[in-house]
C-alpha cells in the first residue's frame, strides 16, 4: 500500500501561489487607465491576432495576462455569460461586478482544489460608467478580487508600473496623452527608449463618447504617439 | 466549467441557449385555428436596390384579425452597420427572432473577433427559420427580408426566405407581408435600375402608400398622428435611418399624386 507524505495545507497553498506567480510574471503587462473620454487598455503583445484585450459586453472590457489558453477560455465563457444575462433580462442588467465576481469564484475554486493546477493568469474586468468614471476589477490567480478606480496593472512588472502610474497619472488626460503615458511606462522600465516597436502594442478603448451601445474599439497605437 | 469536452469551439448563441435548456423555438404548442385572431400580426416590408446601396422600409401597423393592435410598431431592424432585417408575421415571434439574430451575430463577432460574412448571416437566418417550420405551419409564421451591403465587393444584396428555410437572392427588389402584392406591383411599374437615393426613397414610400390603400392590415402614413413608415438606407458608409421629417416631405409629394 502506498502512502502519501503529509504536507501541511499552508505549504500546499504557498507552493501553488509560487507556481502561479511565476507563470503570471512571465507574461507582459497590461495597463488600464481612465482618460477624459473613457477607458484605455494598453498591452505589450507581440502576437498580431491573439489579443490580450477584448470586448465582453457593451461597456465591459476584459484583459488577461499569463497563459493565453487559460484566459482565452475564461474570456469566451464571460462573453457567454454576459450575452445570456443580457438576453433573459436586458442589456443594462449586465454588470462588470457580476462578471468579475464569477471570474473570481472560478479562479479561487481552481486554486484551492488539491487535484488541479492553479490558473497562471491575472485578469482585469473593466466597466465604463461615464467619461470620467469606471469600475476596474483586478482579479488575481488565486481568485482574490480588488476594485480600483482610475487605473490598474496586471502581469510582469506590476509593482513598478503601478509606482509609475502613481507618480505620473493625471485625471482627465486626453486620449493621446494617456496612450503616450502608458507606452512610456512600458518602454521606460525596460530601458530601450530608442527602439520602440509600435507593432508590439495592443491598444483598445471603451469609448464613452460614441453613440452606439457597444463602446469597445481597437486602435492603432501609431496614430496616437507623439 | 470550461467545456473541455466540446468537440469544436462553440460560437453560436442559439446553441448556447439550447444547452441551457432554453430552446426559443420549441416552447410553443401548435395552436388551433380559432385562436389565430388573438395574435397580433405585422405586415408589409419593401426593399429595393439603388445605385449606391439598398433601401428597406416598413409600414407601422400590427393587426389582430380585424382589430388594429398597434399603430406604430417598427418592422425594420438594423442588425449591424452593413445589414438590416425587415419582418412580417406573428409579432411576438418576429421580435424575439430579431433579438436572437442580433445577439447571434454579435456573439460570434465577440468570440471570433471578426464579423460574420453576409453569406454566413443569411445561412444562419435560413436555418433558424427552418427550425421554426412546425410552428409556421400551424400559423406562427416569421417571414423576414434580409438586406446587406458587401463593402469589399461594393454590392448590395436582398434576400428573401420561405418558412422551410429556403433562401433566395433577389435581383432588384422584394416585398413581404399582406400588402406585398400591391407594393411589389407599384415598384415593378416604376422601378429602373441604378436609381438614385432620392428616387429610391420616393418609390418605397409610394409602394407602401399603395399597399395601405388596398390592404387594411398595412398602415398608411399619417401626418396628423405623425406616423411615418420606418426607412433604413445602407450604403458603403453604413446604415442610416431616414428621419421622420424627411419622410413627411416625401409622403406629401407622393400623396399629392392621388389628389382629385
Amino acid at each position: 500500500m502506498s502512502m502519501s507524505f503529509y504536507v501541511s495545507p499552508e505549504q500546499i497553498m504557498h507552493d501553488k501561489a509560487e507556481y502561479a506567480k511565476k507563470g503570471c510574471s512571465k507574461g507582459k503587462s497590461v495597463i488600464v487607465l481612465q482618460y477624459d473620454g473613457g477607458l484605455l487598455f494598453v498591452a505589450e503583445n507581440t502576437q498580431t491576432t491573439l489579443y490580450k484585450v477584448n470586448e465582453i459586453y457593451d461597456k465591459i472590457g476584459f484583459a488577461g495576462v499569463g497563459r493565453y489558453s487559460e484566459f482565452e477560455a475564461l474570456r469566451i465563457q464571460g462573453i457567454r455569460m454576459a450575452d445570456y444575462q443580457g438576453y433573459i433580462y436586458d442589456r443594462v442588467d449586465v454588470t462588470g461586478k457580476n462578471i468579475a465576481n464569477w471570474y473570481s469564484q472560478v479562479l479561487s475554486m481552481h486554486f484551492s482544489n488539491p487535484n488541479e493546477k492553479p490558473f497562471e493568469i491575472e485578469l482585469i474586468v473593466a466597466e465604463l460608467i461615464d467619461r470620467y468614471n469606471s469600475n476596474i476589477f483586478y482579479i488575481s490567480y488565486d481568485g482574490s478580487i480588488m476594485s480600483k478606480k482610475l487605473y490598474a496593472v496586471i502581469g510582469g512588472n506590476n509593482d513598478k508600473f503601478i509606482q509609475h502610474l502613481d507618480t505620473y497619472y493625471e485625471e482627465k488626460m486626453n486620449l493621446s496623452r494617456a496612450v503616450n503615458l502608458a507606452v512610456k511606462i512600458f518602454v521606460g522600465t525596460d530601458n530601450k527608449v530608442n527602439d520602440i516597436n509600435y507593432e508590439n502594442f495592443e491598444v483598445a478603448i471603451l469609448d464613452a463618447t460614441c453613440i452606439s451601445k457597444r463602446k469597445f474599439k481597437r486602435l492603432n497605437v501609431k496614430d496616437y504617439i507623439k | 466549467m470550461l467545456d473541455i469536452g466540446n468537440k469544436f469551439n462553440e460560437n453560436s448563441f442559439i446553441n448556447l441557449l439550447k444547452k441551457e435548456q432554453f430552446d426559443p423555438f420549441s416552447q410553443y404548442k401548435v395552436i388551433s385555428e380559432q385562436y389565430r385572431d388573438k395574435i397580433p400580426v405585422a405586415t408589409t416590408v419593401v426593399s429595393i436596390k439603388f445605385k449606391d446601396g439598398v433601401i428597406i422600409a416598413g409600414d407601422r401597423r400590427a393587426t389582430m384579425g380585424n382589430i388594429i393592435s398597434n399603430e406604430y410598431m417598427n418592422k425594420v431592424y438594423k442588425i449591424d452597420d452593413y445589414s438590416a432585417i425587415g419582418i412580417s408575421g406573428v409579432v411576438g415571434i418576429c421580435i424575439e427572432f430579431v433579438r436572437l439574430l442580433e445577439l447571434e451575430f454579435e456573439h460570434y463577432e465577440k468570440i471570433e473577433n471578426s464579423i460574420l460574412s453576409l453569406e454566413g448571416k443569411i445561412n444562419r437566418v435560413a436555418s433558424i427559420l427552418r427550425s421554426n417550420l412546425l410552428h409556421a405551419l400551424s400559423g406562427l409564421v416569421v417571414m423576414p427580408i434580409f438586406v446587406g451591403y458587401n463593402k469589399q465587393a461594393k454590392k448590395s444584396a436582398i434576400y428573401s426566405f420561405d418558412i422551410a428555410g429556403g433562401k433566395y437572392e433577389e435581383r432588384e427588389y422584394h416585398a413581404i407581408g399582406s400588402g406585398s402584392l400591391w407594393a411589389k406591383n407599384t415598384i415593378k411599374n416604376f422601378y429602373k435600375s441604378a436609381l438614385n437615393e432620392e428616387k429610391a426613397l420616393n418609390l418605397v414610400v409610394q409602394s407602401l402608400y399603395e399597399a395601405s390603400e388596398n390592404d387594411s392590415a398595412t398602415g398608411g402614413p399619417s401626418v396628423t398622428k405623425s406616423i411615418m413608415p420606418s426607412v433604413l438606407v445602407i450604403t458603403n458608409k453604413g446604415a442610416k435611418w431616414i428621419t421622420d421629417r424627411k419622410i413627411v416631405e416625401v409622403v406629401k409629394k407622393v400623396v399629392s399624386k392621388y389628389y382629385r
